[in-house]
């Protein structure tokens, strides 16, 4: 016979009844409806990293290529020798424009290529 | 107990849940949201009535969800949200001020003084359920939410502890209390036994 003094401490406890699946869809919808911060992972304390910036390898690639096989050594008036620079330098006058042309296009690619084009499109998760 | 056997299981399935919508499968809450639903609501009941109950276990787990970045998986998750369904129970029965157990069958009072009746309803498993709601219905918001999260959720006394923010110990003195409390608004006298 169960007595009041074992029931103050184990009181009976209601069956849990089975779960409504429209309960589940009313809380999943609020969930979703959050803003997306509300549900930060583990380690959301911390601040985000910042986006890797996204190298056009293949913009520096082409670039370079492409200055590369259209000039020929005298299309561009240009060398190395023809500016005043040291006698050290002067030795390199030999290597024409095109190669300080293909620098030149190369190193504007590597300049395009530090945007963080990701966070100018803004993320998508 | 099988119950406590089950719950240990369900404990180490919540872990693993909680593990995956943390790393950002927000839907596999919805299968923490089913696990827990049943007794989130039962619990509720008892607090707020059944009329808000389901409201409130909505908030419940909404809130979970939030939170769920500052869960300690040291505890059991089940006991985590039974504590945030409490908060949340104080929280309404504050802003309505209504009392926290839904209307009582009759008169506690004039119905215990009736002799004939206490002793037709003695061998009754149902009538000392009532007696024991009667009781508790009398104790005060705090209490009883300590009461059935202690000995009807049967969360444990270090896990309440955290969840509280106070020592064991003081959470064992409270606990005593609430008992004999309970005891003698029961008519019952508890010998030494803890």
């Amino acid at each position: 016979m169960t007595d009041l003094k074992h029931l103050l401490d184990q009181p009976p406890r209601e069956r849990s009844p089975a779960p409504k699946p429209a309960f589940t869809a009313a809380v999943m919808q609020r969930v979703r409806a959050l803003p997306a911060a509300a549900a930060e992972p583990a380690g959301a304390s911390a601040p985000a990293a910042p986006a890797a910036p996204v190298w056009p390898w293949w913009l520096i690639a082409v670039s370079a290529a492409l200055a590369l096989a259209t000039l020929r050594p005298g299309d561009l008036e240009l060398s190395l020798g023809d500016l005043d620079v040291g006698p050290g330098l002067a030795g390199l006058a030999g290597f024409g424009g095109e190669l300080i042309v293909a620098a030149t296009v190369a190193g504007l690619a590597l300049l395009a290529a530090t945007v963080p084009w990701r966070s100018v499109r803004g993320r998508r998760g | 107990m099988t119950g406590a056997t089950a719950w240990a299981g369900s404990a180490e399935q919540d872990c693993r849940d909680v593990g995956s919508v943390l790393a950002g499968d927000a839907e596999g809450f919805a299968v923490l949201v089913d696990r827990h639903q049943g007794r989130i609501v039962n619990h509720l009941a008892r607090l707020v009535g059944r009329d808000d109950a389901e409201d409130l276990a909505q908030d419940t787990f909404v809130r979970a969800y939030q939170a769920l970045p500052r869960y300690d998986p040291r505890y059991p998750f089940r006991g985590w949200l039974l504590v945030i369904a409490t908060r949340l129970a104080a929280n309404h029965a504050a802003r309505r001020r209504e009392t926290l157990l839904p209307e009582l069958p009759e008169d506690p009072g004039r119905r215990r003084e009736d002799p004939a009746l206490i002793v037709a309803e003695a061998d009754s498993f149902a009538a000392l359920v009532l007696r024991l709601d009667r009781a508790l219905a009398t104790l005060g918001d705090d209490a009883r939410a300590l009461y059935e999260l202690r000995f009807r959720q049967e969360l444990t006394v270090s896990e309440l502890a955290v969840h509280f923010q106070c020592s064991e110990n003081a959470l064992k003195v409270r606990i005593h209390r609430l008992r004999a409390t309970l005891a003698t608004r029961l008519g019952l006298r508890l010998d030494e036994e803890s």
